[in-house]
């Protein structure tokens, strides 16, 4: 009797959002013989798990009656070494060191290496044992620390891993009939460990379809802009990570995948006047469940033709009391910036070569879009012959556009302030149906050119700049014969993943920075 | 130190240029590939595609990504390989014994109809590695 109170003060100290609830976590300092089935030469401390050749798969059933789970695992990580193992689907006699055995399916992470300045990498692999014969599946380099959080699940046929990010990478793997959850490991140095494991069931509630009123569509000649209003009420389903319970979402253009996107918005940049395409987004939740698809259909229009005739006289008012009078309208009910921008495609910053721009220095005012772009010249950075490349920090005004689907926030802080930038200069692929459609090449001032003229893998543009990209050497060419090599490309999990940055400048003489 | 101080600026302006995000599916220089299956099975070597790396090193110059699914025979993989430069393909691409194709170069339709000849329900869509 007793007992009730604390049960009723522990029940009144849970959250009151129904999150995701893992069934089970162990820190592991001990090994409950009550709750892992052991396998090889295990040991635990206060460090957590930390066996020197073994496994403890667990013999609590998973509460939904299926083999399919989560296993999520922290990791205390001091010093190189050691390979770290998660189980899903696997028999009592799974392990993966040495020859290994039994059946499962397996994410390890094998031998992080911390370097001079602390910074740790890794090798990833998925593996799929079937009585002791075991396959890669998978095999992917990340980076590590200590106390990072592995994640593995398996929904139906698909292997969903979260490599120490919060959204996850899926491998499609035929499942297994049985097994359970468990954890491994081999070669851990002194200090090293999973320092706590937790198991979930699998979330089968797919999140509510996005209301396809809410799917906001601005279409131009070539750029078709899409937004959403974000799903909610997925986090009280699968409150998992830091995207709402979402893994994103993703996006199919007339049938074909085209796309994901962890925002509530996307660009089609590889539109063509006059096209129709149907855009269908899914919202997709951690364990990889869809929603129903919302679709909109959206025709590019086509460019706006010349005007031919003269322009309509305006009215002129001749008295100040009349100028007074008809500015009066305006000042009383102040309109937001708006602009018909159907005769345009509207992504028009920095300075481009065939653009037409009014000013002086590094401000210059775009006179098709009105839009301002100030660039500082920073530092150049120079050879020993005195040839050298320039760093700017930019500013374009086209941070919001307000049109008749409504307000598009276009610019951001990336840590110089709401709209500033510092540029050298990036090439980005843009890509349609698996296949690279072009790619843009932003210059210093941020001014963005389309290479979409491919010969043999080498793009160049039409558009006023004499820039090649060699997409088999990496290499960026210039008209006056210097050349910068695109070795540095964002990760994944970066707001600009898969852009490249040049890391060898070279000039026409072969001096080079790097 | 000005080599430092230039390297330190590269590094800022990659992180804060452009946000265009390129498809986690098509980012980094891929290669499709049917090829044979190489390993002893066990953990310590497991059956894998060739050209697999393995043991998996942290070589920035070799292939450091890959993902298969085994053809409907299963005497084949049908595998992306991924790496950071094209050079470490270079191998990959020369040999004349099995069917290769560079991704993102090469159409989807021309991959799909040629790997559909190994595996019925090849898929481009649904295949590949999203890379971290």
């Amino acid at each position: 009797m007793r007992s009730a109170p604390f049960a009723l003060a522990v029940l009144a100290a849970a959250p009151c959002w129904a999150g995701y609830q893992y069934y089970f976590s162990d820190n592991l300092a001990t090994v409950d013989p009550g709750k892992w089935t052991t396998v090889g030469s295990v040991s635990s401390s206060q460090f957590g798990f930390a066996a020197d050749a073994g496994s403890a798969i667990s013999r609590i059933p998973i509460p939904d009656g299926t083999s399919e789970a989560e296993v999520r695992t922290t990791l205390k990580l001091t010093a190189s070494g050691g390979a770290y193992t998660s189980f899903l689907q696997a028999s009592a006699d799974a392990h993966t060191s040495g020859a290994g055995s039994g059946t499962y399916l397996a994410f390890e992470m094998q031998n992080p290496q911390f370097d001079e300045a602390g910074n740790c990498r890794a090798n990833f692999v998925l593996l799929r044992s079937v009585k002791g014969s075991v396959s890669l599946v998978a095999s992917f380099p990340h980076s590590c620390r200590d106390g990072m959080v592995l994640r593995m699940a398996v929904h139906g046929d698909n292997v969903l891993l979260w490599p120490d990010q919060d959204v996850p990478l899926e491998f499609v793997s035929p499942a297994l009939p049985a097994g359970q959850p468990g954890v491994g490991s081999y070669g851990v140095p002194a200090g090293n460990g999973i320092a706590q494991v937790q198991f979930g069931a699998i979330n089968r509630t797919a999140p509510a379809a996005l209301k396809a009123g809410d799917v906001r569509v601005s279409a131009f000649p070539r750029r078709v802009d899409v937004q959403w209003t974000a799903a909610t009420g997925v986090a009280s389903a699968l409150g998992l990570g830091t995207t709402q319970g979402l893994a994103g979402y993703w996006i199919y253009r007339d049938g074909l995948y085209f796309g994901r996107t962890t925002e509530a918005r996307f660009s089609d940049e590889t539109v063509h006047p006059e096209e129709e395409h149907t855009y269908s987004i899914h919202a997709v939740d951690q364990h990889y469940n869809f929603s129903a698809a919302a679709s909109v259909t959206v025709k590019a229009p086509d460019y706006p033709a010349v005007p031919t005739s003269a322009p309509p006289k305006q009215a002129h008012p001749e008295t100040p009391a009349e100028q007074h009078a008809a500015l009066e309208p305006r000042v009383m009910e102040p309109r937001p910036h708006s602009i018909d921008m159907s005769g345009y495609d509207p992504r028009r910053v920095g300075v481009m070569a065939l653009g037409a721009y009014w000013g002086a220095a590094g401000e210059q005012i775009d006179t098709l879009s009105g839009n301002l772009n100030f660039s500082l010249p920073l530092l150049q950075a120079k050879t020993s012959g005195g040839w050298g490349v320039g760093f700017r920090l930019s500013y374009n005004s086209q941070n919001w556009r307000h049109d008749n689907a409504g307000d598009w926030l276009l610019g951001q802080d990336v840590g110089f302030g709401f709209g500033w930038k510092l540029l050298v200069g990036s090439i980005a692929p843009v890509t349609v149906n698996s296949q690279f459609a072009y790619y843009v090449f932003t210059d210093s001032t941020g001014a963005e050119y389309r290479l979409d003229q491919n010969f043999n893998n080498v793009w160049a543009s039409i558009e006023g700049t004499y820039v090649s990209y060699d997409a088999n050497a990496h290499a960026l060419k210039f008209k006056d014969g210097s050349s910068w090599t695109m070795g540095c490309i964002s990760a994944g999990t970066e707001p600009d993943a898969g852009t490249m940055y040049p890391t060898t400048i070279r000039d026409a003489n072969g001096n080079s920075l790097s | 130190m000005l080599q430092r101080f230039l390297v330190a600026l590269l590094a800022l302006t990659a992180v804060v240029c452009a946000q265009r995000r390129v498809d986690p599916r098509m980012s980094y220089v891929r290669v499709i590939a049917v090829v044979p299956f190489v390993g002893q099975g066990t953990a310590s070597d497991p059956k894998r595609p060739e050209y697999a790396p393995w043991p998996i090193s942290q070589d920035r110059d070799g292939i450091v990504a890959c993902y298969h699914i085994p053809s409907d025979d299963g005497t084949l993989a049908l595998v992306e390989y991924v790496a950071y430069n094209r050079a470490a393909f270079k191998a990959l691409l020369s040999d004349s014994s099995i069917t290769v194709f560079e991704k993102g170069v090469t159409s989807k339709k021309t991959i799909e109809t040629a790997l559909k000849r190994f595996r019925k329900d090849f898929d481009l869509d649904q295949f590949g590695v999203v890379m971290p």
